[in-house]
């Protein structure tokens, strides 16, 4: 290999505080530079926790490396999109407040925000085009208009390796379509894209790879090559005669 | 009175059976109905209905002596009061967090806090009455067992039959209510009324425990036992006979414990006795102590 | 109005209550937005045990030995409260319940079996707070100023300095703590320096304020501002402004208006200012304009 992976992790495995059953055990894999990859499984598969394993929100066994380095060194280099459900919608911030988070850690302690940084912001809100948003308190924007809020603060961020929860978890069409837009606009650019998924059905066109788990990884490799009944039923536990129906809805 | 011992085996008179046995049904059911409250992880609202009953309190004060009743010191007019601001209290935490966009520990810290001030401060003008009976007020707020009348015990035993018969008929729905309230209301449950029964009957607990542990103090009674019988048993009928089993013991002896020794302040005596078990637990514990617990961690590991 | 009695009596209570209010809703917002106001009322609670042991080690009511122990006290309560949510997983309300039932009542225990009366360290400051007690011999000068009121206020300037400096941080960090964590800004660390304060503060407001109305001094600014404002810059200003003018608000009605409707006694200050915040707080969960 040429370069090191953006994201290389190995012998990944984790068991939540006082429960018996592992959540993960044994994961590893590689993704390749300037790829899409998607994680597929089915609830409780440990696909959240797979991410804020590897960006070290949680602690498990293993090793995680980014580009061949620990997270802290490379920190400015990933960026990091929560699951909507997480979020505390309430909070009196405005979406423009919450785009401009994506600069403080380029910032730093005791650094101020500026007039380049406001203009930054929102270029990347217009990108996604919520610009004309920019000053309504974040619980009043509609779903996809809050995930473009999220995706904004990512861009701005100008990471290598994107990494989101869920990007289109209770969003419309429309929304759907400027964030697919976008994430081809990245791939284009070089970065680097690892997203939790859960619709089977737009796997196969929307990634280049698909990483399957359930608990342990089943599968990693291409994605239009990769999802095939055998694998889904292993991974779905689903008798022979169901993956059919499984795979369409 | 200076054998413990003896203290202990009922043989420090009449007076004094009568405060251990009210101690003893007194613990027996603050941790029965607070196991509910333990699980569904919503303890302190306890603590908020506690200081709630401070203004009223304050307000059957008054009014009982503007009736010239006792100079004031009136159980029924107390009690009554202390009852019904807490109610009021109770429904307060419930229209702050339906009706407004704050969280609910901002609305139970509210309304502890702000009630609490409303009797401070007329506990405040109360003091410069000039009145002979308002040092007794001062009670309430850190507990006094020694000068226990033969009604007090009487209330204490009554309620006590009430709260266990409670919780006895209505065991099954409490449980639901406390673990999973939405599949509760599914069930077609009437959630809002055991709700309300399974709130009332904690308040009784906290009006007849002011007296005795002060309502600073109360909490005490409802969340330990619970917290401790957690520490030996992962299922609900015996860590309910086991909360109700160390609350009833823990009030007992220590009920007897300051009674022995005299400096030493019921409730805070009993709370110290608590602590002692929950320490004890805490190490020993067969389902989550911290002896058993790396035990089992082996065990999945290898 | 200046004359020396006001300088000598109100003056300091005024001062006093006013710094309380002040460091208190600024930090109130952090326990507010982090959904773990009951913590101020566990750790206010701890504060007492310090203090009696702090006495029964040391010997003397010296402010700063005062000032030590309770701080230790809180931070073993914040030690016990973690050990008992993360070993013991007890839940978090009750863990707090648990710790602040025991730190006071073995406060309580201390002070009524080893102490006794005729030390001027009661439970009834802790419980009633006493505002109006602060006496200020010499007016204008330095030296004679009540030692509480200096370092409440050096408090206080550090909590305007924290919010002004890391104003940034502290919407990160409240806003969503992981991706703060990731961006380079460790919420454990800010968090932790945050609690620390918000001891020293609770240390402060012990006698003068009283354990559990201090509560109100934590949550109800924070609360009433968040009934009127989408931003958190506004947010901060306005609980701010909320518990200096009602600080000053509560203390007139406490000591003056009482004289007013004739009768010759006072109430007790720090019940009305946490009472006045109180009712604006209804007033504005009914009728401002972001109350949903």
């Amino acid at each position: 290999m040429s370069s090191p992976s953006p994201l290389l992790v190995s012998d990944l495995s984790l068991r939540y505080p006082g429960q018996m059953d592992m959540a993960l055990e044994n994961i590893s894999f590689s993704l390749t530079s300037g790829s899409l990859t998607g994680v597929i499984g089915p609830n409780g598969a440990g696909k959240s926790t797979l991410i804020k394993a590897a960006l070290g929100l949680l602690k498990p066994q293993g090793e995680i490396l980014f580009w061949g380095q620990s997270l802290k060194a490379v920190r400015q280099r990933v960026a990091y999109v929560p699951q909507r459900t997480q979020v505390d919608w309430d909070f009196p911030v405005s979406a423009l407040d919450v785009v401009q988070m994506g600069l403080y850690g380029q910032i730093g302690w005791l650094g101020r925000l500026r007039k380049e940084h406001k203009e930054a912001a929102l270029s990347a809100m217009e990108r996604l085009r919520i610009a004309d948003l920019a000053q309504r308190q974040i619980g009043n924007l509609s779903g996809g208009q809050q995930q473009r809020v999220f995706l904004a603060r990512m861009l701005l961020q100008n990471a290598d390796l994107c990494i989101l929860d869920e990007p289109f978890a209770g969003i419309d069409a429309a929304a759907e379509e400027i964030i697919i837009n976008l994430f081809q606009e990245l791939k284009s650019e070089g970065k680097t894209i690892l997203m939790v998924h859960h619709d089977l059905q737009t796997a196969a066109t929307l990634f280049d790879d698909i990483i399957l788990l359930n608990k342990t990884l089943l599968y990693h490799g291409s994605a239009s090559e990769g999802l095939n009944d055998e694998r889904l039923r292993q991974a779905y536990h689903i008798p022979a005669f169901e993956t059919g129906r499984a795979a369409h809805g | 009175m200076d054998d413990l011992g003896a203290i202990l085996l009922l043989q420090g008179g009449f007076a004094l059976n009568m405060v251990l046995f009210s101690a003893l049904c007194l613990g027996a059911c603050a941790a029965l109905i607070g196991v509910f409250f333990y699980l569904r992880k919503d303890i302190l609202i306890a603590d908020a209905l506690s200081h709630a009953t401070l203004p009223g309190i304050g307000a059957g004060f008054l009014l009982a002596l503007a009736l010239g009743i006792n100079g004031g010191m009136a159980p029924a007019f107390l009690l009554i009061g202390a009852f019904a601001s807490a109610v009021l209290g109770g429904a307060g935490v419930q229209w702050i967090t339906r009706h407004t966009r704050l969280s609910h520990d901002s609305a139970i810290a509210s309304v502890l806090s702000v009630f609490y001030a409303a009797g401070i401060v007329l506990f405040s003008g109360i003091q410069r009455l000039d009145n002979a009976s308002q040092a007794g007020l001062n009670h309430f707020l850190l507990g006094q067992i020694a000068g226990m009348q033969v009604h007090e015990a009487f209330m204490i035993c009554a309620l006590s039959i009430i709260v266990l018969g409670g919780c006895v008929l209505y065991f099954r729905d409490f449980l639901l209510l406390s673990f999973d309230q939405t599949y509760a209301q599914c069930l077609g449950r009437p959630t809002t009324r055991l709700d309300k029964i399974m709130l009332g009957l904690m308040l009784g607990v906290i009006c007849l425990g002011l007296k005795t542990v002060g309502l600073v103090l109360i909490l005490a009674l409802l969340v330990m036992p619970a917290a401790i019988a957690r520490f030996w048993s992962a299922r609900i009928v015996p860590m309910s006979l086991l909360s109700v089993l160390i609350g009833a013991g823990a009030c007992y002896g220590g009920a007897a414990l300051s009674a022995f020794y005299k400096n030493a302040p019921t409730g805070s005596t009993i709370i110290l006795v608590l602590a002692a078990m929950l320490v004890f637990s805490f190490v020993f514990g067969v389902q989550k102590g911290l002896l058993f617990m790396k035990r089992g961690a082996n065990y999945v590991g290898s | 109005m200046l004359d020396h009695d006001f300088m000598a009596l109100d003056a300091p209570a005024l001062m006093l209550g006013v710094l309380a209010a002040l460091s208190c809703s600024l930090l109130g917002n952090i326990l507010f937005f982090r959904r773990q106001v009951m913590l101020g009322d566990a750790l206010s609670h701890s504060v007492f045990p310090g203090l009696v042991i702090a006495y029964l080690l040391g010997g003397s009511l010296a402010p700063p030995l005062m000032f030590l122990g309770a701080s230790a006290a809180v931070l073993c309560a914040l030690l016990a409260i973690r050990l008992l949510e993360t070993a013991g997983r007890v839940p978090s309300s009750a863990a707090m319940a648990i710790v602040l039932s025991i730190f006071f009542a073995l406060g309580v225990f201390l002070l009524e079996n080893q102490v006794g009366g005729g030390v001027h360290l009661d439970t009834e400051h802790a419980l009633y707070g006493a505002l109006e007690l602060s006496y200020w011999p010499e007016p204008f000068t330095w030296a004679s100023l009540p030692l509480n009121i200096k370092s409440l206020g050096f408090l206080t300037i550090l909590n305007i300095l924290l919010f002004f400096f890391f104003f940034k941080e502290i919407r990160l960090i409240l806003f969503n703590s992981e991706y703060a964590g990731l961006a380079g800004f460790s919420p454990q660390i800010f968090i932790s320096g945050v609690l620390l304060l918000i001891t020293l503060v609770l240390v402060g407001c012990f006698d003068s304020v009283g354990v559990i109305l201090v509560l109100a001094f934590l949550v109800c600014p924070a609360a009433c501002a968040r009934m009127l404002c989408d931003r958190l810059e506004q947010q901060i200003l306005y609980s701010a402004v909320i518990g200096i003018s009602m600080a000053v608000f509560g203390y007139i009605a406490a000591t003056r208006f009482p004289l007013w409707l004739g009768w010759e006694h006072s109430l007790s200050a720090a019940g009305v200012i946490a009472l006045t915040l109180g009712l604006l707080q209804v007033t504005l969960m009914l009728w401002g304009p972001r109350r949903i």
